[in-house]
């Protein structure tokens, strides 16, 4: 008996394959008519076997579920970042460069910032479980074979399958500078993965962005409000001070009026 | 809301830009503009759909708009046996009538499912502002 695996992809539409997702390779099994001599079936049965087992075993693991955004933006790029706040422009661009450097010395790390539990969709009872979301977060994006996982939240820092892991020890997120802080933390870690890693790579200069979300100094966020409302405060002040006179020399216009005439 | 499909045990993605105009700019996996767009959009590949406020959609419309085909028998490019039909859960609970009624409510939760059973997710925490 002889036995042939084939392997096939599934792209079932037009849009989808603009995703350049690639769905799990499925397995048939064809079966042809028996030809050895019996002596050598039980042979050519356990190498079927064999097969068999080998291909359930490279074959990927069912879906738990499709609930959290990250699983399904590191499809197709290198990090997920926090719905909100949103990290400054130039931490993310930071970010993908430096993924983007490690995937070329072959260290491709994806990475998932988490800020919050809305950023884990449908499962937020993994936030702030850095290490099982990221277990959790590895079996999902596991179509192509192992992927190396970096999860930052604001409780700590998880990994999966990242060689020397052990590079990270003392490492803690910056949650003073919310989401930003959590990016900075996560570009330290690569860095110090990379150099674990055989990979000396230098932390990229960032400009600025050291605000809490967004892009926006605090200075600028807190005290712009305070500066309108002082300026509007003293527009009013002025039009009711001139107001005021304008008032005044009417009132002497009329009381001059009215003493120049006859009593 | 929220649309997860599952096909033969696998998630299906379903991608950024469905009922968006072309040329649309990216920004990574996010679509962030597009020449216009339907009252049904996807800008994302998580599966959350915008629909805009006070429409009637159902979910029939967004497949139609995806340009996939929905039915009992068929969730886009998967086809399933008689015996075995696509089943459907709206806030974890079984959806029993026809799958291309189900209204697409504010922040609905709906699970679409052809082949093996994959426990369905009753809520999804939204992004701030949708």
């Amino acid at each position: 008996m002889s036995l042939r695996i084939r392997a096939m992809a599934f792209l079932p539409g037009s849009s989808v394959s603009r995703e350049t997702r690639i769905y799990p390779a499925a397995l048939t099994v064809e079966r042809h008519r028996p030809r050895l001599r019996p002596r050598q079936r039980p042979r050519a049965a356990r190498a079927a076997i064999c097969v068999l087992l080998a291909a359930l075993a490279l074959s990927p693991a069912p879906a738990q579920g499709d609930a959290d955004p990250a699983s399904d933006v590191l499809l197709t790029q290198n990090v997920f970042t926090p719905y909100n706040p949103v990290v400054s422009a130039n931490l993310v661009k930071a970010l993908d460069t430096l993924s983007s450097e490690t995937q070329r010395m072959g260290l491709p790390i994806k990475v998932a910032i988490v800020a919050t539990a809305t950023d884990l969709g449908g499962v937020p009872g993994l936030f702030n479980q850095p290490q099982r979301y990221s277990d959790f977060l590895a079996s999902e994006i596991a179509f192509n074979g192992k992927q190396l996982v970096l999860v930052v939240m604001p409780a700590g820092i998880g990994t999966t399958n990242i060689p020397h892991a052990q590079a990270l020890a003392g490492l803690r997120p910056d949650t003073s500078h919310g989401s930003d802080g959590l990016a900075r933390t996560a570009i330290t870690a690569i860095v110090r993965l990379a150099n674990a890693n055989g990979h000396p790579i230098k932390a990229p200069s960032i400009r600025g962005g050291s605000g809490s979300g967004g892009g926006v100094s605090p200075v600028i966020a807190f005290g712009a409000p305070v500066i309108l409302v002082v300026l509007a405060a003293g527009l009013a002040g002025l039009a009711r001070r001139q107001r005021g006179e304008e008032e005044h020399t009417e009132a002497d216009e009329e009381q001059g009026k009215e003493e120049e005439k006859p009593a | 809301m929220h649309l997860e499909l599952f096909a033969r045990g696998h998630v299906v993605a379903i991608p950024a830009g469905v009922g968006v105009a072309p040329p649309e700019r990216r920004r990574g996996a996010y679509v962030v503009a597009g020449h216009c767009s339907y009252p049904l959009r996807t800008l994302e590949p998580t599966g959350v759909i915008e629909v805009r406020a006070r429409a009637l959609f159902k979910l029939g419309d967004f497949f139609a708009i995806w340009r996939q085909p929905l039915s009992r028998h068929q969730l886009a490019g998967f086809r399933v046996s008689p015996r075995t039909p696509v089943r459907a859960y709206v806030g974890g609970r079984r959806w029993r009538r026809d799958i291309r009624l189900i209204p697409l409510a504010r922040h609905a939760q709906i699970v679409l499912e052809a082949g093996p059973y994959v426990p369905p997710h009753p809520s999804y925490g939204f992004p701030p502002g949708l």
